[in-house]
């Protein structure tokens, strides 16, 4: 027999009320973990994005909100637009090399899907597309349509078949390879193809830049500017303030985990205090036998440290569980594969579950302080006295 | 050096505060030889559990000195108060002795934890085995208390009270709640306890224990009353 062998029986000895406050640890330790991993692979997968898309600048409408910059690196639609003679005129700036985007969505086979309205060659060139499967178009105003991988993928979608975009029926031609990009859940037609089909003759959604020498950025910048009102921002300016947004989602959210975690922390002092209150006459047995103080507390924090160290083991793994499936759910009912990212080989990283443990450890020994500290402070005599 | 193992010195205890005050000791002093046996009589509420509780260190008296073992216990600290119970005192309460939650053979064990030879785990389980074979249970190591008769879990407190070879066996009333077989059986093994060398003290009612006593104090209004 020692103090943990001890420990561990009185833990397992009122069966429903160790259930019970193992499962207020386990499911706070378990929100806590999935937003923890789920924001932190968005974050993972909002970078690989931005990286993958190849630009140096994006060049967007002006007074553009936060929300419709998220949606660029995201590959989504956004509301305002661009006359497409703001391109032809970025487009003959020294240095610059630039592809205009008409970005739509659509419901294509059921589905919602993201239509890229594009430049063939020019974008083909600027993104380095190879093709999977099929051909590429062959002309500036084709009607025909070239497909992602994982958009191929998700809607079973082959060359050959035909999609109906609004009304209109276009053959596939051709799926792309694998960019790890948005592109691969997205679907291509030519701009004028795009333009005529959402009736936006003239218009496009946002341009990409490549500039040849990064030093002048500046310089660069300042000549786009002077040519029409828009907003320029490098990738790093717009990945910073996507990744901002996100982190203030994720504070917000952890904010909420945490409450749920005090609750469970309290779980643990409520149900150790009854312990403590149920033990008295044991307290007192352990004390006539010869524990000191100092052994009493250390019983009771020890079993309090326990629901922690088991609750956060549990809660983690079934908050990485949770992240997975939420992951896969998200980015099934959406079309963007923002949650992609989330999947079990991105997501279990050790230094978050070793991080939530120890966590979790510290805030049940913290919780059992107290309740250690009433046992401990119990005299002989007040724990043995029988009334 | 005297043989004298516990000695107190006009010891007064006075529970409470303010206005409720109760003097359940009003100067006690008494003297126990080592290797004896000592009965404890008296009416109910005349301060014999609080002479115990003092006498094993459980307690500290309002006034007077308690030597045991050549130590004034109620100079020691908390912390060494409670080595001094581990490595000298074997305690049977009256009711309630044993953690519920623990075999008997895991109730023994558990006061070796604190014990002077804080033995490996073997060493324990052996020691307790021959503990609950001395007091006649054997066969009841596997059973929680609940699954014991009164008379059965107050052997197993007296086998815990040995586990650490202490000299003093303080037991209060241990015989207080059970029938006079249960009583019989339980202090055949008290005596056999003491043949072996042991000091005992013991709060009795029972008046043929009382008179095989060595030395017999009677509490009385918190005093002695005849010693003989
Ligand atoms: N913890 C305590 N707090 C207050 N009064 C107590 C306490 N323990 C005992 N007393 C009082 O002290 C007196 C002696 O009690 P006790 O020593 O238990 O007597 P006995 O064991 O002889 O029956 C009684 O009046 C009792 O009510
Ligand atoms: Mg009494």
């Amino acid at each position: 027999m020692n103090i943990f062998a001890l420990v561990l029986k009185n833990l397992f000895r009122r069966k429903g009320r160790f259930i019970f406050t193992l499962l207020g640890i386990s499911i706070g330790m378990a929100s806590f973990t999935a937003l923890l991993s789920m924001g932190g692979s968005m974050r993972g997968e909002v970078t690989r994005q931005a990286q993958a898309m190849g630009a140096n600048l994006m060049i967007m409408p002006e007074n553009i909100c936060v929300f419709n910059q998220i949606a660029i690196v995201t590959g989504e639609t956004i509301s305002e637009s661009l006359e497409y003679g703001v391109f032809e005129k970025v487009s003959v700036l020294e240095g610059i090399t630039v592809i205009p985007h008409l970005t739509q969505k659509a419901a294509v086979k059921d589905n919602p899907a993201v239509i890229g309205g594009i430049l063939p060659e020019e974008t083909r060139l600027f993104r380095g597309w190879e093709i999977a499967d099929g051909a590429y178009f062959t002309s500036q105003n084709e009607d025909a349509v070239v497909i992602g991988s994982d958009f191929a993928n998700r809607n079973e979608v082959s060359v050959g078949d035909e999609v109906t975009i609004r009304q209109e029926t276009l053959p596939v031609i051709g799926i792309l390879d694998p960019t790890q990009s948005n592109d691969d859940g997205m679907m291509f037609v030519p701009l004028t193809v795009a333009q005529r089909i959402f009736q936006k003759e003239g218009y496009i959604s946002y341009m990409s830049a490549k500039v040849d020498d990064m030093a002048k950025m500046d310089s660069y910048i300042a000549a786009i500017v002077d040519t029409a009102n828009v907003q320029v921002s490098t990738d790093e300016q717009l990945l910073g303030s996507v990744l901002a947004i996100l982190g203030s989602v994720n504070i917000t959210l952890q904010l909420v985990a945490g409450v749920a975690l005090i609750a469970a922390a309290f779980g643990i002092i409520n149900t150790m205090m009854t312990a403590v209150y149920e033990r008295r006459r044991e307290i007192g047995i352990l004390q006539a036998i010869g524990g000191k103080r100092s052994t009493i507390f250390k019983i009771f924090v020890l079993e309090s440290g326990l629901y922690g160290l088991l609750g956060g083991i549990i809660g983690v793994a079934a908050g990485l569980l949770a992240a997975v499936f939420a992951g896969e759910f998200i980015s099934q009912i959406g079309a963007n594969d923002l949650l992609k990212g989330a999947s079990p080989e991105a997501s279990v990283d050790i230094s978050l579950v070793l991080m939530a443990v120890s966590f979790s450890l510290v805030m049940s020994i913290l919780s059992g302080l107290y309740p250690a500290w009433k046992a401990s402070g119990l005299t002989p005599m007040e724990a043995i006295s029988y009334e | 050096m005297s043989d004298i193992i516990i000695r107190t010195e006009n010891v007064e205890k006075i529970y409470g505060k303010g206005s409720v005050k109760t003097h359940a000791l009003k100067g006690v002093s008494l003297e126990i030889p080592k290797g004896s046996f000592s009965c404890i009589i008296g009416p109910s509420g005349h301060g014999k559990s609080t002479l115990m509780n003092l006498l094993g260190g459980l307690d500290r008296p309002t006034k007077g000195s308690i030597i045991v073992d050549g130590t004034d216990i109620t100079k020691l600290s908390g912390s060494a108060l409670a080595q001094m119970r581990a490595e000298k005192i074997g305690f049977v309460f009256q009711f309630f002795n044993l953690l519920a939650n623990l075999t008997a053979l895991e109730n023994v064990e558990i006061a070796m934890m604190f014990g002077r030879s804080a033995s490996g785990r073997n060493e324990q389980r052996q020691k307790a085995k021959e503990l609950l074979q001395l007091v006649g249970l054997p066969q009841k190591a596997n059973a929680k208390p609940n699954e014991l008769s009164g008379g059965q879990q107050q052997r197993v407190a007296i086998a815990r009270a040995l586990a650490n070879d202490t000299d003093i066996l303080l037991l209060d009333e241990p015989t207080g709640n059970l029938d006079s077989q249960a009583e019989g059986e339980v202090l055949e093994h008290i005596f056999k306890i003491h043949k072996s060398g042991k000091t005992v003290v013991i709060v009795t009612h029972n008046n043929e224990l009382a008179k095989k006593a060595d030395i017999l104090f009677e509490v009385r209004d918190g005093k002695l009353g005849g010693t003989n």
